[in-house]
C-alpha cells in the first residue's frame, strides 16, 4: 500500500469546494434573498464557513493510504444542486407558480373574524392592534418601533402608500376594517391576476409573500375595479392609484357572501418588475 | 468477503436504480420538450430550480448542525455515559425525551442524523423515536413562530405543543413494542462487541485487530461511512478530537446529504407538477379536510419553523383540527425525512413508523376537531391575568 490519490476523497473534496464557491457566489451577489427569507441568510453564511472548514480538513484526506475502491455514486446527488445552481440564472419564483398554489379573496377576512372571536382582551384600538402585528414581522426592537410609527402615520394620513415594507400590515388592516377605510386614496404596485368568478372589469392586484423560502411563496392581493377599454394580461406589473371601497363578494365555490375591500382605480400605469419583488413576512 | 462487499454496495445499487429513474424521467421531459408534445417552457425549469435550491439553502445549514452534533456525540459521549443517563423506567424516559426539545432546539432536518447516532449508541428505540418526533415541535423557536403566525389564537400554540407531545409519546412507545429487532440495515450495525475502542464509529468494520500501540491503525476498506479513519498521529487529545469530529461530520454530511437532496428533489417534483388546487379539490369536509392538510404537510416538506405561516393561510378554508393535523404531522414526517430515514433504516421499520405517525396524527386531528380548542385560550388567559 503506497500513497496515491484516493479518487473518492478527491471527488468529495471537489464537491465541497463546489458548494463553498456556490454559496459564496450566491451570498456575495445578494441573490440569496431570491431563494430564502432575509432572516435565513445568517444560517446560510454559517453553512458557508462550515464548508470552508470541511474543505480544509478534506484536503488532507486526498492522499489517504487506501486500496483501490469502487467509486461512490452518492456523489451524483450532490452534483444536482451544483449543476442547477451554476447553470441557471436565479430569477425567483414565477407568478404562475404562486397562482398555482391558490388564493381566496375571503380567507384573510375569515382569519380576522376568527382572531376577533377568540381574543381575550378585546381592546379594539387600532394602534394596539398594529403594534401587536408588527412585533412578529420584525425581529429587532428598533425595527418594531419604526414599523409601528410608520403604520400609525399611515392611519392618520389620508393617502395610503403601500410599499414592500408595510404591505403585510396595511393589508391586514384594510381587511380587518374594510368599512373604516372607505374613501381613502391608495397607491400600490403589484401584478395583475385574473381570478375565475370576477366581474369583467375586475382583477386582483397581487404580490408574492415569502415567509421562509421560495417554496412557501404565497399570493396575496386586493380586488380592483378598472373600467377601461384597455385590458392587461395576467402577470403585468402595474402601479395604481385609486380609492378604497367595499363590495359584497360571493365565493364562487362555497357560495358564501361576505364584504371585502375593493379599490376603484383612477390611474393605472404599466411598470417593470425591478429585481426582487417578494414581500417578506 | 464477497458476501460482505455485496451487502455494502446494496445501498449504492438502490441509488443507481433511483438515479436511473430520474435520468430517464429527465430525458423523457427533454424529449417531450423538443418534440413539443407538451409545451414545457423555461419557466417550469426556473420554478423547479428555484424551489429546489431554496429548500436546499434552507436545509443544508441544519443538516450541517445535525451532522456536527451527531459527530460530537460520537466522539465525546461514550456508550457507558448514555446508559447511565437514560432513566430505567421506560415511561419516564419517553416523557423526558419528549421535553428535550425545549432546551435543545433543532428542526426536523437536523434531527435525523442525531437520532440515528443515538440509536447506534444504544438509546432504546422508543426513547429515540419519541425524541426525534417531539423535538421539532416542542421547541421554543417553533412554538414562538406558531405564536406569531396565529396571533390572537394562542390556543393553537398550546394545542400544537400538547397534541404533538402526546403524539410523539404514543408513537414512540408503540414503535418500541412493535419493532423489537435492530432498525438498521444489516451492514450499518454490524459491530464487533469484542474490542471497544475510541474509534468505534458504529460503521461496523472494526474487525478485531489487536491495537499494537496508541495509534490504532485499522483498515477501513469496506467502510460505509465514507471517510478514512487514518487516525492522526497528533498526540494532543483535544486537537485529535476536533479532527475526528470534523472528519465524521464530513462523512455524515455525505451519508445524510445525498438522501436529503433526493428527498428535496422528489418534494419539488410534487410541488411543481401537481397543482395545489388538485390536492385541495379532495374536499373540505370534516374528515377529508384532515386528509388534505396531512397530504399537504407530507408533500410540501417545509421546515417546522415556518410551517405555521403556511397553515395560517388555510385557516379560513379548513377546520382547526385539520390545521392542527398539518402542524403536528409536518414536523414529524415528510418526503425528505422519509427518504433520509430510508437511507439508514430498514424499509420495514420506516414503513411501520410512517404508518404509525400518519394514523396517530389523524386520530389526534379528529379529536382536535371535537375537542373545544378555544377553551385552551381561556386557560392561558387566566394564567396571564
Amino acid at each position: 500500500m503506497k500513497k496515491k490519490v484516493n479518487l473518492n476523497e478527491l471527488i468529495w473534496f471537489l464537491i465541497l469546494i463546489g458548494f463553498t464557491c456556490y454559496f459564496y457566489m450566491i451570498i456575495s451577489t445578494n441573490k440569496l434573498t431570491l431563494f430564502v427569507h432575509p432572516k435565513m441568510v445568517k444560517y446560510v453564511k454559517f453553512a458557508l464557513y462550515f464548508f470552508i472548514i470541511l474543505v480544509i480538513f478534506q484536503g488532507k484526506n486526498i492522499y489517504a493510504i487506501k486500496k483501490a475502491k469502487k467509486l461512490k455514486l452518492g456523489y451524483i446527488m450532490f452534483l444536482i444542486p451544483l449543476v442547477l445552481g451554476i447553470l441557471l440564472k436565479p430569477e425567483g419564483i414565477s407568478i404562475d407558480s404562486a397562482i398555482n398554489k391558490g388564493f381566496s379573496l375571503t380567507s384573510q377576512l375569515k382569519i380576522n373574524t376568527l382572531k376577533h372571536k377568540h381574543t381575550v382582551l378585546a381592546d379594539g384600538t387600532e394602534v394596539c392592534d398594529i403594534n401587536e402585528k408588527d412585533t412578529h414581522s420584525t425581529d429587532n426592537a428598533s425595527g418594531t418601533l419604526k414599523g409601528a410609527l410608520e403604520s400609525i402615520s399611515l392611519l392618520k394620513e389620508t393617502t395610503i402608500n403601500m410599499t414592500s415594507g408595510n404591505f403585510i400590515n396595511t393589508y391586514d388592516d384594510i381587511y380587518g376594517n374594510p368599512h373604516k377605510h372607505i374613501g381613502r386614496a391608495i397607491n400600490i404596485k403589484g401584478f395583475i391576476y385574473n381570478q375565475k368568478g370576477l366581474n369583467k372589469d375586475e382583477f386582483i392586484l397581487s404580490r408574492i409573500v415569502v415567509s421562509c423560502c421560495a417554496a412557501d411563496a404565497q399570493l396575496v392581493g386586493i380586488l380592483c375595479d378598472y373600467s377601461n377599454e384597455k385590458k392587461f394580461t395576467e402577470g403585468t406589473w402595474v402601479n395604481i392609484e385609486g380609492t378604497l371601497g367595499e363590495r359584497e363578494y360571493k365565493d364562487f365555490k362555497s357560495g358564501e357572501v361576505s364584504v371585502i375591500p375593493i379599490i376603484k382605480i383612477n390611474k393605472l400605469e404599466k411598470t417593470d418588475k425591478s429585481g426582487n419583488e417578494y414581500i417578506y413576512n | 468477503m464477497i458476501e460482505e462487499n455485496k451487502r455494502i454496495y446494496d445501498s449504492e445499487i438502490i441509488l443507481i436504480k433511483i438515479l436511473s429513474i430520474i435520468i430517464v424521467t429527465l430525458l423523457g421531459i427533454y424529449f417531450v420538450n423538443i418534440t413539443s408534445i407538451i409545451k414545457l417552457d423555461s419557466r417550469v425549469i426556473n420554478d423547479f430550480s428555484t424551489i429546489f435550491l431554496s429548500i436546499i439553502f434552507e436545509g443544508i445549514p441544519f443538516i450541517l448542525i445535525g451532522a456536527l452534533v451527531s459527530s460530537i456525540i460520537q466522539i465525546l459521549v461514550s456508550e457507558e455515559t448514555i446508559t447511565k443517563i437514560i432513566p430505567k423506567n421506560k415511561f419516564v424516559g419517553v416523557l423526558i425525551a419528549s421535553l428535550v426539545g425545549l432546551v435543545f432546539p433543532v428542526c426536523e432536518c437536523a434531527i435525523v442524523p442525531i437520532t440515528r447516532r443515538l440509536i447506534k449508541k444504544g438509546v432504546p428505540l422508543s426513547i429515540a423515536i419519541t425524541f426525534m418526533l417531539s423535538v421539532p415541535i416542542m421547541n421554543p423557536v417553533v412554538l414562538l413562530s406558531t405564536h406569531y403566525a396565529f396571533m390572537g389564537m394562542s390556543y393553537m400554540v398550546i394545542a400544537r405543543a400538547m397534541f404533538g407531545m402526546i403524539g410523539a409519546i404514543t408513537i414512540g412507545s408503540l414503535i418500541g413494542v412493535l419493532h423489537k429487532d435492530s432498525p438498521f440495515k444489516p451492514h450499518v450495525v454490524k459491530r464487533p462487541r469484542g474490542t471497544p475502542h475510541k474509534a468505534d464509529c458504529g460503521c461496523g468494520h472494526h474487525i478485531a485487530q489487536k491495537p499494537k500501540n496508541i495509534i490504532v491503525k485499522h483498515n477501513h476498506d469496506n467502510c460505509s461511512c465514507g471517510h478514512s479513519h487514518n487516525h492522526s498521529k497528533v498526540s494532543n487529545k483535544f486537537i485529535r478530537n476536533i479532527e475526528d469530529i470534523i472528519s465524521h461530520t464530513s462523512a455524515e454530511l455525505y451519508d445524510i446529504g445525498r438522501f436529503f437532496i433526493m428527498g428535496v428533489f422528489l418534494s419539488t417534483c410534487m410541488q411543481v407538477f401537481i397543482p395545489k388546487a388538485f390536492i385541495l379539490s379532495i374536499g373540505g369536509g370534516v374528515l377529508s379536510s384532515i386528509i388534505v392538510m396531512m397530504v399537504l404537510a407530507f408533500v410540501l416538506s417545509v421546515c417546522s419553523e415556518t410551517d405555521a405561516f403556511i397553515a395560517r393561510g388555510f385557516l379560513g378554508q379548513f377546520t382547526s383540527g385539520s390545521i392542527l393535523g398539518f402542524l403536528i404531522l409536518g414536523p414529524m414526517i415528510d418526503i425528505k425525512n422519509t427518504i433520509m430515514l430510508c437511507g439508514s433504516f430498514k424499509l420495514s421499520f420506516v414503513a411501520k413508523l410512517v404508518f404509525l405517525i400518519i394514523t396517530i396524527c389523524f386520530i389526534l386531528a379528529v379529536i382536535a376537531n371535537i375537542f373545544p380548542l378555544a377553551m385552551l385560550s381561556n386557560v392561558t388567559g387566566g394564567m396571564n391575568v
